[in-house]
């Protein structure tokens, strides 16, 4: 990056306009958990699009993805892209439809309530929160740590990674303060604007420079054959293509900030309309960062592992003049912006409605208010966090899209399925992270999951536990299953 | 709703069950497009071939499949379930 004096000024520029839209959105908030938490549920289609986009869209899609087809080819596009375009938007218009369309029945605000309503239980709804946070924290962590570095390496060192980490959490702490989820939506819609729109920009850009897709194309593949197929990589073995499929597709529903961006949805036609347009968006973001990360593999070349993920802002900044290759900071840090406040907020949400609210003499008028201290602390924790960079959290991260893919057969089986029980799902979410977390930390083989990711086996293990105990358990109230279906008449 | 409900096993009025030839055609659509997701069954997946010289013929199909995905998804928010009671 050229002096880097051009990328300080945008991003100082790009955060004064965030905290604007969060002092904005507090002037038109109300002091309530419905507003604080879901916007009273009046977000409209491109609000409700745009901060999907924002919320799934994270620094993987735009580095790490690209750096992955850098390395290992244009197959990435169909094992990735392809997975989440399929497979997302119909768990959103099936299962997630149906958890929109009860939440606003029964004024659900977290998906823990809803479960906890749905089987009559007391300990349900907070053991999907524990598992929901416990996967998305350190997240919250990598998000910190991600926009420190890239402030950092793009500004040419004038601010500081601790500077940078600090600031980013600091103004994303202070609209989720000022507007809560408003804050966080309003400031998603710009996030997500900017995002699908510089993309595809620096991608037309860079394709024009390199003389036309044919030609850039062409490089690309002259100075590597092997990225155009899938070759013997084992990343693009049948086993792991349907463990990608599986992962892809089963675990963004079950991130708690895509759950309660779906439940903040006006009307049935706003949610719709979002699904039909989502997976637009993902197409649009995956085939630039493919684009991106293919061509790249001619004009920069000798990047190794991880430096592979910075082929984006590379490329650009040695085709682009300072002007624009300044504004491939502002991506970066939309991306990871729109990610860290909506799961920050979700975070903070779960705890202070499924955690706290339930067990001490809270009254209802203060939930925002503890929701507030409590996204204050988490924050503050993250960013003493993305100083330490404790091993642990690369740890769970590199499972934790498993961790949120075994979260799904539990919560969605009983929107369809009248027979579950509460033990039936207790046992199924319990095993799901059992065994996934003894997978990962080697108490039982690799071998044994045949070649697939862990998710496949655990995945068809769960199914049938959840059933057989299912079976065997008491059903919950007729009653409220009779509400429950009632209200799923008009839906897949 | 008292007779859908059964104790112990499936209740197919409850699950989704392609009953339509709308549905049954979704669903197959569906498992059509999840099938050829596996490019390899096509014989393509390991195909160096490069469309008009440049177009590598892997991405080209994966391009199309996700065209296609979206085209499905334009068919399930077209024939959405009628609303019988309001959802404002």
């Amino acid at each position: 990056m050229k002096e880097g004096y051009l990328a300080t000024f945008l991003v100082a520029l790009y955060l004064i306009l965030l905290l604007a839209i969060g002092i904005y959105t507090r002037r038109t908030s109300e002091n309530t958990r419905e507003d604080y938490f879901l916007a009273s549920r009046n977000f409209g289609t491109w609000i409700l699009l745009f901060s999907v986009i924002g919320t799934v869209a994270s620094a993987f899609t735009i580095l790490g993805f690209p750096g992955q087809v850098y390395r290992t080819g244009l197959p990435n596009f169909g094992s990735i892209a392809n997975s989440a375009i399929l497979l997302i938007p119909i768990t959103f218009a099936t299962v997630g439809m149906r958890l929109w369309y009860a939440s606003k029945k029964f004024n659900h605000i977290t998906p823990g309530q809803l479960l906890n309503h749905r089987y009559n239980s007391n300990y349900l709804g907070g053991l999907s929160s524990f598992l929901m946070t416990f996967w998305t924290v350190p997240y919250l962590v990598l998000g910190g740590l991600g926009s420190g570095l890239a402030i950092e390496s793009l500004t040419n060192g004038l601010i500081s990674y601790t500077l940078g980490s600090g600031l980013i959490i600091g103004v994303v702490t202070i609209y989720l303060i000022l507007g809560g989820m408003r804050g966080s939506g309003y400031t998603d819609l710009i996030q997500g604007v900017l995002l699908l729109s510089l993309m595809a920009g620096f991608t037309a850009f860079v394709l024009k420079t390199l003389g036309g897709l044919q030609k850039s194309f062409q490089s690309a593949v002259d100075a590597n054959p092997d990225l155009v197929s899938r070759g013997s990589e084992a990343l693009f073995g049948t086993e792991m293509w349907l463990s990608t499929l599986l992962m892809m597709g089963l675990s963004v529903l079950m991130y708690p900030q895509v759950i309660l961006r779906i439940f903040t949805g006006k009307s049935l036609e706003s949610v719709k309309k979002m699904i039909l347009l989502f997976p637009i968006g993902m197409l649009i973001l995956f085939l630039s960062s493919a684009i991106l990360g293919f061509v790249g593999a001619a004009e920069i070349t000798h990047l190794d592992g991880d430096a592979a993920d910075n082929i984006v802002p590379l490329l650009i900044n040695s085709l682009a003049p300072e002007y624009i290759a300044a504004t491939a900071l502002v991506v970066i840090l939309a991306a990871i912006m729109s990610s860290l406040d909506s799961q920050s907020l979700s975070v903070s949400t779960l705890i202070s409605e499924d955690l706290l609210r339930n067990t001490d003499q809270i009254k209802d008028a203060d939930v925002p208010k503890i929701s507030k201290l409590l996204t204050v602390g988490l924050m503050t924790i993250v960013f003493l966090l993305t100083l330490v960079k404790p091993g642990s959290i690369f740890f769970l991260v590199e499972f934790a899209f498993q961790g949120y893919a075994l979260m799904f057969y539990p919560v969605a089986i009983g929107l369809y399925w009248r027979g579950c029980t509460e033990k039936g799902v207790i046992a199924g979410l319990t095993f799901g992270f059992v065994g996934l977390i003894m997978f990962q930390s080697g108490i039982l083989p690799s071998s044994w999951t045949l070649g697939f990711m862990p998710l496949t086996p655990l995945l068809i293990l769960q199914i049938g536990l959840v059933h057989l105990i299912s079976h065997h358990t008491e059903k919950p109230p007729k009653k409220t299953i009779d509400a429950y279906f009632e209200s799923f008449e008009n839906a897949w | 709703m008292g007779e859908r409900f059964t104790r112990y096993g499936w209740d197919k009025n409850a699950l989704f069950y392609p009953t339509t030839p709308l549905e049954k055609l979704l669903v197959l659509l569906f498992l059509a497009l999840v099938i050829t997701h596996f490019s390899e069954i096509l014989s393509i997946s390991d195909s160096q071939h490069l469309i008009y010289g440049f177009l590598p013929l892997e991405f080209a199909y994966n391009l199309l499949h996700a065209i296609i995905s979206i085209i499905f998804i334009l068919l399930v928010y077209r024939k959405w379930p009628e609303e019988t009671v309001s959802s404002e």
